[in-house]
């Protein structure tokens, strides 16, 4: 991979999980093991939004989980911004920003304590931390409420806390899985609008989502995911030509699986 | 290597701890309530404690018994007055607790004689009987020689308020700091840990490029000195509260005389102790998705524990073997530091011990924190 324009560069990866006898019970499996990731390739360039595109239990997340080294892949390897998710862990997780509803800000601090906390974990000089944080906050409207504490603030402002602190060190590549769950409209826009100026900005986004209208207006590329393969990889405007991306998904996933239930 | 990230870590727990009101409440209120309710309750106690049956019957050793001492004995309460073979005998009756007095008269002895006669009365103010025993002896002495002297008393207390002092340290000693140490590190390890997990926080250091040993080293250090604080905070109010509990005035009891030795080697016993328990708390708390389901866990190790710190009652002459095991080596080795018994290889062993432990399971969350079972695990 000798593209200097690919910011993420995912080939063949594979992630299979081990079930215990209650998941199996719950599948209604008698396999003990789920592949979850099965030999994904696909690869986003700088400045772009990449956005992968499954339904539940497709594999987005764990896809995710391994590009932010918080798993390791059974097979495979992924770059980012040249590092080896595999060798090169704690430099990917350095030009990384990485969100997802799993993670959470510390109820007991407060925005303005968190920001410093992962500044410091990013090692990032103090007045480029006092900068950083006071244009942030600003751009989110966290400033009004950077010394309440993170317990007293509504989900919405929570989420943007989680967003701000997790670009403390301006990551290239922003890894974001399912960015509007569970968001209220105003801040749904809020964090679409954000992710738009980061692109503009130059940075990579790389989202994972169930939400096909999201696709259709941030992504400049997807990658449509069915049982941990890649079913498609296409152009958004390209791939939605002559069909919405929902009829192309489930032309996609009828062929697939043999039909849709 | 870069510290920044163990040290960001470790301000963190801290401003965690020392932020929060209700955690710093629960940890050091315990220290203060045990001082108040041991002072009052020794206050109490110890009127109960002291009495001595009113059907007991002194028994008095005696070599050179004169007449009147039976009879002037009697009127104060049941004696029964011994003749003793020699001061040896007699002694070793008075130790062996056959008898609550030892008295030696001068032959033929007369108390209305004057001369230099010398009476000499030995007895163990650690027992009450023996000394009552000497208080009633030495009151009807002293009422004989009314209006002027004309013998000497010579009373020789047989007890050793150090050795007593430190024998009952030594027993309740060890389990006390145990358990104080213990109970300070699981009020703090499970909620840094297993809490963090809940909460879905943890995971947000590990997508920084801080190091998974910086951020198990930063947790244990932080919890160590938090739960040390707890302990040393609940120790002290048990100290300056045990001479009250156990009578110190009235009996002479209270914290003995130990050394700056003793001190700093105790001190060194119980950094380790708790680097220990704070090392294995946090590996247990991380196996459980819940501050719930680690404190489940941490239970049957209260247990252990509070077993470990009474096991030094019956670990007189420890083979250095057991020193090898941690936190039964901290309890056997606070019981030697508490009992005047210092025995320098077996604090060297402890303490080496305990570390190596310590490091060996702090290697292990580490290696904790990078799986993904133990992080994800549902």
């Amino acid at each position: 991979m000798a593209d200097t324009e690919i910011a993420v560069f995912a080939e063949n990866l594979k992630k299979t999980f081990t079930l215990s006898s209650k998941q199996r019970k719950l599948d209604k499996t008698t396999e003990k093991k789920k592949v979850a990731v099965n030999g994904l390739s696909f690869s986003a360039k700088k400045g772009e939004i990449y956005g992968l595109l499954g339904p539940n239990g497709a594999g987005k997340t764990t896809t995710l989980r391994m590009l932010a080294t918080l798993i390791k892949p059974d097979g495979g390897d992924a770059l980012i911004s040249g590092h080896s998710v595999r060798t090169d862990a704690e430099a990917v997780r350095a030009s990384i920003g990485f969100l997802t509803s799993e993670l959470k800000p510390d109820d007991f601090f407060t925005p303005s304590y968190l920001f410093d906390f992962f500044s410091n974990l990013q090692n990032i000089p103090t007045h480029v931390r006092d900068e950083r944080k006071k244009q942030l906050f600003e751009r989110f409207g966290i400033d009004e409420f950077q010394e309440t504490k993170i317990a007293d603030l509504s989900t919405g402002m929570k989420q943007k806390v989680s967003i701000a602190v997790s670009l403390v060190h301006d990551p290239d590549v922003v890894i974001f899985d399912e960015p509007t769950n569970g968001l209220d409209v105003l801040t749904a826009k809020s964090v679409t609008d954000f992710l738009l100026e980061l692109k503009e900005r130059g940075k990579t986004v790389l989202l994972s989502t169930h939400i096909f209208s999201l696709v259709e207006k941030i992504c400049d590329r997807v990658g449509i995911i069915i049982d941990g393969k890649m079913a498609v990889e296409a152009n958004v405007k390209e791939l939605t030509k002559e069909k919405s991306l929902e009829d192309v998904f489930f032309d996609v996933y009828a062929a697939a699986k043999g039909g849709v239930k | 290597m870069k510290l920044s990230g163990f040290l960001t870590i470790l301000k963190k727990e801290f401003a965690r701890f020392f932020k929060d009101r209700r955690l710093v409440v629960s940890l050091f209120l315990p220290g203060l309530l045990i001082y108040v309710l041991y002072s009052l309750m020794g206050n109490f106690i110890v009127d109960g404690m002291l009495g001595v049956d009113e059907e007991y019957t002194y028994k008095v050793a005696c070599v050179n018994a004169p007449a009147f001492l039976e009879e002037g004995l009697s009127s104060m309460g049941d004696f029964e007055v011994i003749e003793a073979v020699d001061a040896e005998s007699g002694k070793t009756s008075l130790a062996e607790g056959e008898v609550d007095l030892f008295a030696v008269f001068p032959q033929n002895f007369d108390p209305m004689a004057g001369g230099s006669q010398t009476v000499e009365l030995y007895f163990d103010t650690v027992k009450t009987e023996s000394a009552m025993a000497y208080e009633y002896v030495n009151a009807l002495l002293s009422a004989l020689q009314y209006g002027e002297p004309r013998f000497t008393v010579n009373a020789v207390d047989l007890s050793d308020e150090e050795d007593m002092s430190g024998m009952i340290f030594s027993m309740i000693g060890p389990m006390l700091v145990m358990m104080m140490l213990f109970t300070g590190c699981i009020s703090v390890a499970p909620e840094s840990i297993a809490g963090e997990k809940e909460r879905g926080t943890f995971a947000t250091m590990l997508v920084t490029p801080v190091k998974r040993s910086h951020i198990a080293l930063g947790k244990i250090a932080a919890i160590s000195v938090i739960a040390l604080l707890s302990g040393a905070c609940s120790f002290l109010g048990i100290m300056l509260s045990l001479p009250k509990l156990m009578g110190g005035e009235a009996t002479g009891l209270g914290i003995p005389s130990y050394t700056f030795g003793d001190y700093a080697l105790l001190f060194g016993v119980v950094i380790s102790t708790v680097l220990v328990m704070v090392s294995l708390v946090s590996v247990v708390s991380a196996f459980a998705k819940s501050v719930k389901e680690a404190s489940g866990y941490v239970g049957p190790l209260t247990a252990i524990v509070a077993l470990l710190g009474i096991s030094t009652m019956f670990a007189e002459n420890a083979p250095v073997g057991l020193f090898f095991i941690p936190l039964l080596n901290s309890a056997i080795a606070m019981g030697e530091v508490f009992s005047f018994a210092v025995n320098p290889l077996h604090a060297v062993v402890t303490l080496l011990v305990n570390l190596g432990g310590s490091a060996v399971l702090c290697f292990l969350l580490t290696k904790m924190f990078d799986s993904e079972k133990i992080i994800f695990g549902k």
